[in-house]
């Protein structure tokens, strides 16, 4: 309970009850402090440690199903990403995200604003493939730790952040993310990201994230890391007009050509 | 009948009363053929308007797309969409009475104009050299229709509905991309020069509509699909014709497919039609009241003045039957000759209106002004006549009975 | 001609009431009459001795309420409605003080009429009526409406529509009542002429001196009762 915890007197009493029981001890001194809790979850930020520009190579689709997309997105820290489509249906198409705009660029049309709640094939949410930047967007409503597992809520703080809270659990003692429960302002779950594993865990890659709509039902869709490496990438490839830049990216070998 | 013409003579002794209740009878007749006449030229209209305006007479679509919105849904999912449909065209355009069959395929999505605004959009890439043949009418507000050919990639256009170009902010020769999701999922995007403007004459289409040519639509959404073919007819009388022709020409398909014709997916122009149609038989209702009241009244002292003559008649043998079908004959020569008169105004008002060109306001929704034009329907003369008939028929059941019932010797002694 | 023995009409007894207002009114108070075949006789008497009455009863226009009216035999109270309409359209022609043309029919249509009644059809129609109107001497007339002829040509219309479907008897009320004298002897003149040529009889209501001074038979009446019968006395 968000609101039952930021309440100084529940608070104590619950950590006493915790306490007589025995349970978890040592973790509860580091959400007794609010910066401990805040460095944990810089610590914790999907990418957080990863250089700050790399290529990643990836698959989508839903869960169980053979089908899947194939990605690759080339990352310049939490503002400039883009998403590169390798299916040969959707060769020539990438998805920019410069700061706040999404952008979709196709062969034979200018570039098109996207929404920023815009998914890609397959139902992925950028956000969801790249970092939510939990640290930068939101502000920690509430933290608590059970057996291990820190739980924080947190709300919303800039404007552009895409889900009105966010409830994000962590393995506390190996500082690696379990899963987020992107919910609506009113406290409802309406997707889950389960983190399955890491590519990269000291960068915090991930290896496979796991997405329920709670909303629409459904078999989740699983996003499957394939690739990261570390790389300089030029700046004409975040430009709107660099399409030439785009265009001269190689040939990705390996890549599903369906 | 024995007593016709002796009616009709004594329709002539107080000419001033009988031309009164004739001009009653006849202008009963008149508000019954003009209204008609109102009625079925809007229906007409409206489904010429809807035929012509791209709704084509039938249309042949998957039967799990029918299924999924119901019939009179004009969207067509694309998960749907049919492929491979040319040869069953070429078979659909050599049914009798089938001027062209045209395919379309819809589109939603999201249309962003040079300023960068973006509106959702749906639209239609249509073929339009079929349209033309369908006798598709565009109502062209600025620039050009879409060629007839298939554009060359790069070089795609489209018709912009008026309200989507305001929101939009373009113009003739401006740039509009499209984004739309294909048929296998994946988003994609399309520039298009606007090459005309268009009202579709509904303001709540216009804010969203705009067309293509099929070609471009399937390079947007998926090469060689059709949501639906339109088929148009050489004449709308021949549509009960047509759809069981068509209806056998697709049986068998696979995957199976429905013919619709246009008036289940006109809910519209059933629910106009329905409206109309309760008018009608309202105002019916009101003439036939006031044409008894005022022919009941006449029809009586036609008898009470006459009670002296009536005893005399009885005196002298006529029979109570006789008596009464005289008095009912008098009655249905008025109803007669006076729809008769009002046949002919009718006419003549028709002409009349019809030439002189009134335009009326739009209706709800709509954007043009439209004409004020009445048909002539040969039922609603007949209707009105025979409904006259029945109104005098009914006004002199009163009189006829006072007749018959008179004592002929009182009567003799009447003054 | 002499009249035949069997009477044509015969009443026994006749009694006619009217209500008028709150009081009874007796207009035949016990009528016993015979008339033969073939016979033309006056009924006289002041106005309200019943003369009227006495002639609807017996033309099967009213119903008597004690005694019988006999019809050639036939009692018309025991008649149904449709039996006595019948018998006013073969049997009885009548003759109205104010003729009661049908105003828009011209003279010849107006003679057709009874015809017309009965189905004769448009020739046989047209030819005796014509003839019936050449009988009264109005073969120059027969396209007139009656608001273009006289009063005594009326009249005439009149008997000859009594007439043309050649009725066993003629009931006349006030024949000549709306008639100058001149005009009324020559409408007498042709009823006696028609009595003769064609046997008919003929029944008339009046108080005509002259019509009653040269009608063989005379009946009176006064106060609802036969008061002399030249007939019953002859």
């Amino acid at each position: 309970m968000p609101s039952a915890t930021s309440d100084p007197d529940r608070r104590r009493r619950l950590r006493t009850a915790i306490a007589i029981a025995g349970l978890a001890t040592a973790p509860l001194a580091a959400a007794d402090s609010p910066s401990a809790a805040e460095a944990l979850l810089v610590a914790t930020d999907l990418f957080a440690r990863a250089p700050q520009e790399l290529r990643l190579r990836l698959e989508v689709g839903a869960e169980g199903s053979e089908r899947t997309t194939a990605l690759e997105i080339y990352r310049r820290g939490a503002e400039r990403a883009l998403v590169r489509m390798l299916d040969a249906r959707d060769r020539g198409k990438f998805v920019l995200r410069r700061g706040d705009e999404t952008w979709f660029l196709a062969p034979g049309a200018r570039p098109v604003r996207l929404a920023p709640s815009y998914r890609l094939h397959g139902g992925a949410a950028l956000d969801e493939l790249l970092g939510l930047s939990l640290a930068r967007d939101y502000r920690i409503a509430a933290y608590e730790e059970t057996s291990g597992v820190g739980t924080f809520d947190l709300e919303a703080a800039a404007s552009v952040a895409p889900h009105p809270r966010v409830r994000w659990a962590v393995d506390v003692a190996r500082r690696l993310p379990l899963r987020a429960e992107l919910r609506s302002r009113d406290g409802r779950a309406l997707r889950v990201l389960e983190l399955r594993g890491w590519l990269d865990p000291r960068a915090l890659v991930p290896g496979e994230v796991a997405v329920a709509d709670l909303v629409r039902r459904g078999p989740k869709l699983v996003a499957r890391f394939l690739e990261v490496d570390a790389a300089p990438l030029p700046d004409a490839l975040f430009e709107l007009d660099g399409g030439a830049a785009r265009a001269a990216l190689p040939d990705v070998p390996g890549a599903p050509v369906n | 009948m024995r007593f016709a013409w002796l009616a009709l003579r004594n329709l002539a002794r107080n000419r001033r009363r009988t031309a009164t209740t004739l001009a009653v009878v006849a202008a009963g007749t008149l508000a019954l053929v003009l209204t008609a006449g109102f009625v079925a030229y809007s229906f007409d209209g409206l489904a010429e308007a809807m035929i012509h305006g791209g709704l084509g007479h039938l249309e042949v679509a998957p039967a799990a797309a029918v299924e999924a919105r119901g019939a009179a849904a004009l969207d067509r999912p694309l998960e749907h969409a049919l492929a491979g449909w040319e040869g069953l065209r070429e078979r659909l355009e050599a049914l009798p009475h089938v001027a062209a069959v045209g395919a379309n395929l819809q589109v939603m999505g999201m249309a962003q104009g040079p300023q960068g605004a973006s509106v959702s959009f749906v639209g239609v890439g249509a073929e339009p050299d079929r349209a033309r043949r369908m006798g598709f009418e565009k109502k062209l507000r600025a620039g050009e229709l879409l060629p007839e050919t298939a554009p060359r990639e790069g070089e795609e256009a489209a018709l912009v509905a008026l309200g989507l170009a305001g929101a939009l902010g373009v113009a003739p020769g401006d740039i509009v991309t499209l984004l739309a999701t294909d048929a296998g999922g994946s988003l994609n995007a399309l520039d298009v020069r606007v090459a005309g403007l268009v009202t579709t004459g509904v303001q709540e289409l216009d804010s969203r509509y705009l067309e293509l040519h099929l070609a471009a639509a399937q390079r947007l959404v998926g090469a060689g699909l059709a949501s639906n073919l339109l088929v148009g007819l050489d004449e709308t009388e021949a549509t009960g014709e047509a759809l069981a022709a068509v209806r056998a020409a697709v049986a068998g398909e696979q995957p199976p497919l429905a013919v619709v014709p246009w008036t289940e997916r006109a809910l519209f122009y059933e629910q106009v039609r329905n409206l109309y149609r309760g008018i009608f038989w309202f105002l019916g209702t009101i003439v036939f009241l006031l044409v008894v009241l005022a022919t009941s009244n006449t029809l009586a002292m036609t008898v009470m003045e006459r009670m002296r003559e009536l005893g005399t008649l009885r005196a002298i043998g006529t029979g109570r039957g006789q008596l009464a079908a005289m008095i009912l004959a008098e009655a249905l020569w008025l109803g007669l000759l006076g729809s008769l008169a009002g046949c002919l105004l009718g006419v003549a008002a028709i002409a009349g209106i019809n030439r002189a060109g009134v335009k009326m306001p739009p209706p709800p929704g709509a954007v043009d002004p439209i004409d004020l034009r009445l048909a002539y329907v040969p039922e609603a003369f007949a209707g009105a006549l025979l409904l006259m008939l029945a109104v005098l028929a009914v006004a002199a059941l009163a009189p006829v009975a006072r007749a018959v019932r008179l004592s002929i010797v009182d009567a003799l002694g009447h003054v | 001609m002499t009249p035949s023995s069997a009477p044509l009409l015969r009443t026994e007894g006749v009694v006619r009431r009217y209500r008028s207002g709150a009081s009874e009114v007796t207009a035949l108070a016990g009528v016993d009459l015979e008339i033969a075949a073939g016979e033309i006789a006056v009924v006289a008497g002041p106005s309200g001795s019943g003369k009227s009455t006495l002639l609807h009863l017996l033309g099967a226009l009213d119903a008597a309420d004690a005694g019988r009216v006999l019809f050639e035999g036939a009692d018309l109270g025991a008649l149904a409605e449709r039996q006595r309409t019948l018998l006013r359209r073969r049997r009885l022609g009548f003759v109205f003080q104010a003729f009661h043309l049908v105003p828009v029919l011209s003279a010849l249509e107006n003679v057709e009429y009874p015809l017309l009644l009965d189905g004769v059809g448009r020739a046989e129609r047209r030819r005796r009526a014509a003839e019936m109107l050449d009988a009264v001497g109005l073969a120059a007339r027969l396209g007139h409406r009656p608001d273009r002829l006289s009063g005594g040509e009326r009249q005439r219309v009149a008997i000859a529509r009594a007439l043309v479907h050649r009725p066993a008897a003629v009931l006349a009320d006030e024949p000549t009542g709306n008639l100058d004298s001149r005009t009324a002897g020559a409408v007498l003149d042709l009823l006696a002429d028609l009595n003769r040529s064609l046997g008919t009889t003929f029944l008339i209501a009046t108080h005509d001196a002259a019509l009653i001074a040269r009608t063989p038979r005379r009946i009176v009446l006064a106060d609802g009762r036969i008061v002399a019968d030249s007939g019953r006395a002859a």
